[in-house]
């Protein structure tokens, strides 16, 4: 089996504080891996290190043999981001294919760059892929939540990516969104690597392939079940207490 | 004031000031009203009032010391964010005041009478001179040319700063481009709205515009065109009534602002 991402004793520190420490693990090609653990558990350093946002500490990532930090040209391709998007301004005057085709420009600066036909081509197909295609014109300050988050997944799609990171694509969505949501990941899934960071543990357990679970460290990474003891080691707390905030049997 | 248009080199300099100056404020404001950079223009802005003072101090033209203060300041307000993450309202007060302060400090320490500084803290759009002209127009072509060649680049940053430096566009690089932007843009309106009232003209031409377009192309058109029509009946009030010019222009265009803003509010039904 090919490794997607292999990740070895990673370390990133942020001045005095040690978001993650010493985590090692690797990422099948074609894997569904869901990330959980407690806010600052590293969640989003982890995804942010991947995706070369943050220097890394010590230890190493490789994304399909490459370190990650010389990813240029043909290979940023490899990997399509859906950020959370709280961090982004909804009133901003664009449209969703225009948001869309910006997952098309990858070839770092250029004078007067105009979109292909098959930049149009691939945007519209994404479009079409995540239910968006009537509402290609509207404007993003006219979408709901959960539109917004699709329009964001096929941006990532856009890039063509082998491999789809999503932060939080679930949250401050309602729950018919959601379930689309989840539908279309495992659908996706069928043909690329789906990293997913996520808040919601009963829908990772049911949907995913592996989990890994990060407070500082890797507490956990396997088969998608948790028991006792990695519930409390990532919440302190027992099973029963969040079994019964998020509706865990 | 037709005839006097004709009659009169200033007013016919102050006129083409305007435009200029409305067309370059309409790209600028809108892209910093998006990116939330109004503050770090003012600060620019000010800091560009040391550049002035060390001109006329040190015999060169206070115009070039401006340009050289406000390039100055807003490179290093983002490195200084960027490098040791300083919060940056706090850098953007300090460079405001050292900037104000080094002004005063310098045309102090200039020999006899000091120079009339009023129509560069207010700006006098009737006293453009041919040389300023000359300067305002080559740095709108500078600004009209890089918003232009990089439309697609500029609007997924500032969709998404994030997104886009996963793609691979040069995000840092385009971070600094347009802090030298703003500060070129800031160099623009000195002559035409002096530094203190520099933020409304970039400001409220670019909400007004805001108000009737959801396209970032059409804002930034639509700016331009309100920049030249309140710098127009701005000019035109202040020739009829006699009052300065720039404080007339910023006075116009805020009330416009605010009486559209409202009106649309009303339409819309959406009153709190």
């Amino acid at each position: 089996m090919t490794k997607a991402v292999c990740i070895k004793d990673l370390s990133v520190r942020y001045g005095a504080i040690e978001a993650i420490s010493n985590i090692s693990f690797d990422i099948e090609e074609g894997e569904y891996l869901g990330i959980i653990g407690p806010n600052g558990g590293g969640k989003s350093t982890l995804l942010k290190a991947i995706l070369n946002l943050i220097p890394t500490t010590s230890g190493s990532i490789e994304i399909y043999g490459q370190p990650c930090g010389h990813m240029s040209g043909k290979n940023r391709t490899k990997i399509g981001y859906v950020p959370q998007f709280a961090d982004i301004d909804r009133q901003f005057p664009i449209s969703v294919l225009e948001v869309v085709l910006t997952g098309r420009l990858y070839k770092g600066l250029a004078l007067f760059r105009k979109y292909s036909a098959e930049d149009k081509k691939i945007a519209l197909e994404q479009l079409e892929s995540v239910g968006l295609l009537e509402l290609k014109d509207r404007q993003v300050s006219e979408l709901s939540g959960g539109e917004f988050q699709r329009m964001l997944i096929a941006r990532a799609l856009a890039v063509q990516p082998k491999i789809l990171i999503l932060d939080e694509p679930t949250a401050s969505v309602d729950a018919a969104s959601k379930e689309q949501i989840y539908k279309l990941l495992k659908k996706l899934n069928e043909k690329i690597t789906v990293i997913l960071v996520t808040h919601d543990i009963m829908a990772v357990l049911s949907e995913v392939d592996k989990i890994a679970c990060l407070n500082g460290s890797l507490i956990y990474h396997g088969e998608p079940k948790l028991n006792d003891h990695i519930i409390h080691e990532l919440y302190g707390c027992p099973i029963e207490n969040i079994s019964s905030k998020v509706g865990l049997k | 004031m037709i005839s006097a248009l004709f009659k009169y080199q200033f007013l016919q300099n102050a006129v083409i000031a305007s435009v200029l100056a409305s067309i370059i404020c309409g790209i600028i404001g809108v892209i910093i009203i998006e990116k939330k950079l109004i503050m770090m223009s003012g600060g620019i802005a000010h800091t560009a009032y040391g550049g002035v003072g060390l001109g006329y101090l040190c015999g060169f033209e206070p115009m070039i010391g401006a340009v050289v203060f406000s390039v100055g300041a807003a490179l290093g307000i983002g490195a200084i964010k960027r490098k040791l993450g300083v919060q940056s309202d706090i850098i953007i007060g300090l460079f405001w005041s050292v900037g104000m302060a080094l002004g005063i400090l310098f045309i102090g320490l200039m020999p006899g009478y000091p120079p009339d500084l009023q129509s560069y803290l207010f700006g006098n759009i009737l006293a453009v001179k041919k040389s300023d002209l000359r300067f305002m127009f080559i740095l709108s072509l500078i600004i009209i040319f890089v918003v232009a060649a990089l439309f697609q680049d500029w609007q997924a940053y500032l969709f998404d700063e994030q997104f886009a430096r996963v793609c691979g566009i040069k995000t840092t690089f385009l971070d600094y481009l347009l802090l030298v932007l703003v500060a070129l843009t800031v160099v623009v309106l000195i002559r035409v709205a002096g530094i203190i009232l520099v933020l409304a003209l970039l400001t409220a031409p670019s909400a007004t515009a805001a108000i009737f377009s959801n396209k970032l192309k059409n804002r930034m058109i639509i700016a331009g065109v309100f920049g030249i029509v309140f710098c127009f009946a701005g000019l035109w009030l202040s020739y009829a009534l006699n009052i300065a010019s720039g404080a007339c222009i910023v006075l116009l265009s805020a009330s416009c602002f605010f009486i559209l803003f409202i009106a649309k509010k009303i339409i819309k039904k959406d009153l709190h």
